[in-house]
């Protein structure tokens, strides 16, 4: 691989996690696609880049949340059982999974997620009274609201187990599973937007650890790859955060929208053995 | 005259006496909820920490967090360079884990960079050990069994993947 090709995989991290942080869905969505069918490196070399990248993120965007005690560290403990087992499930697969099929599981997520970037979801309102048997309770001081938010997270265990799903995709694609978990976290659990995106941010990290300590033994991270993809999705993730406040949220999400449609397309024309022009 | 005097007197003392006995049941009754209100603390320090020692417990890992996050830059920065100094290119393999100290101790750049990215990861798992240590000190076993459990899930089935496959 040459410098030119090292130099390519950094500046497309780099959009990449600037795009990610303007939308909140992490650099991964992006870049594996456009690495794998544009850059030609392996999809699963792109997938484990992307993981660790997923890690480097989650410190920082977490040690804000942290910051402004907004994770709830004991709902996101009981969660990541499930989600760490899941990933590392997911990690498993990677190594023996072939890559068409790679291929197809990340283009039909995209197209997942394109259908969940569409949808007007209304926030669920919290519930702040009943039982609390575990004890998962939270609070968090929301400014825009100038009030100490209160909330109890409801069907736990059905959240438990439907976050296994969350990080055995994250496992499997590289990627961090904010883009489900917290939907999943609000409707599911009726935790409040913030307090979910907060926490998934702090869960996201250690979800992938377990997952990227499986590719390293697999011989799939790639410090070629790898390295620039971790500074560059650090740098975009920095920019990426104070151009998102300036930028109209609605004409944001549709461009995205459209960059997502085309990668899932041409991911799932590539799994079928059609031709792409420009890809590899 | 003398009458009317001592039926005060005993309907004083009976007042008295029965004032007396309501105080006691009071205290008593204020006594017992105490210590039942007590009991309840005790029990649920040992479960978990309260909200202030939560809220610590977050500082504490935001200013991990970002500390780690500058160490990663740091050595990410340092292991490329000093791997582009030695031989223009990054690597296209990680070091084994089994021969990265060695290898380490010999300032290798390769296995500086393969150290660079397994710092990276362990991150998060600092934060869990962070979380355990701290609910385990201030008596919150739950807390502190989640977060283990958490470790011990993220780190056992790898590590040992790790050690036998390389």
């Amino acid at each position: 691989m040459s410098h030119l090709a090292e130099l390519a995989v950094l500046i497309v991290a780099a959009l990449s996690g600037t795009l990610g942080a303007m939308v909140g869905l992490g650099g991964g969505v992006f870049m594996v696609p456009i690495f794998s069918a544009f850059l030609g490196v392996p999809i699963k070399t792109a997938i484990a880049a992307s993981a660790l990248a997923v890690i480097v993120n989650s410190l920082g965007g977490a040690s804000v949340y942290l910051k402004h005690r907004m994770v709830n560290i004991r709902l996101a403990l009981v969660l990541l059982i499930a989600t760490t087992l899941g990933a590392i499930a997911g990690a498993m697969l990677v190594s023996i999974a072939p890559v068409d099929v790679l291929r197809l599981v990340f283009a039909l997520a995209l197209y997942g997620m394109i259908a969940l970037l569409s949808s007007r979801r209304a926030s669920s309102d919290p519930i702040t009274s009943g039982a609390d048997r575990l004890s998962l309770s939270g609070a968090f001081y929301d400014p825009a609201a100038g009030t100490v938010v209160r909330y109890i997270p409801q069907r736990v265990a059905l959240g438990t187990a439907a976050s296994t799903f969350a990080g055995f995709l994250s496992g499997l694609l590289g990627v961090g599973g904010g883009f489900m978990q917290v939907p999943l976290m609000n409707t599911l659990m009726r935790v409040p937007v913030k307090a979910a995106a907060a926490t998934s941010a702090y869960m996201i990290g250690v979800t992938v650890v377990g997952s990227v300590l499986l590719y390293y033994a697999n011989d799939l991270l790639v410090p070629q790859i790898a390295v620039p993809a971790v500074i560059g999705v650090f740098l975009g993730s920095q920019i990426g955060s104070r151009l998102g406040r300036h930028v109209r949220g609605l004409w944001l999400r549709r461009i995205l929208i459209l960059i997502l449609l085309y990668l899932a397309t041409t991911l799932l024309l590539q799994a079928l053995g059609v031709t792409v022009p420009g890809a590899r | 005259m003398n009458e009317g005097v001592s039926r005060r007197a005993i309907a004083r003392a009976f007042c008295v006496t029965i004032a007396r006995r309501e105080a006691f049941g009071l205290l008593a009754e204020h006594s017992v909820a105490r210590q039942e209100a007590s009991t309840r603390r005790t029990s649920d320090d040992t479960t978990r920490c309260d909200e202030e020692a939560l809220g610590h417990l977050s500082d504490r890992l935001a200013r991990l967090y970002r500390f780690w996050l500058a160490i990663v830059l740091v050595v990410l920065a340092v292991g490329t360079a000093l791997d582009l100094i030695e031989d223009r290119q990054l690597e296209t393999q990680t070091v084994p884990l089994s021969g990265l100290v060695s290898r380490l101790t010999a300032g290798d750049p390769a296995a500086l960079e393969t150290a660079a990215l397994l710092v990276v990861t362990l991150g998060p798992v600092a934060g869990l050990v962070l979380i355990i240590a701290s609910c385990a000190r201030s008596g919150d076993r739950r807390t502190a069994l989640l977060a283990l459990t958490v470790l011990v899930v993220v780190a056992a089935l790898p590590v040992a993947h790790s050690f036998a496959g390389r």
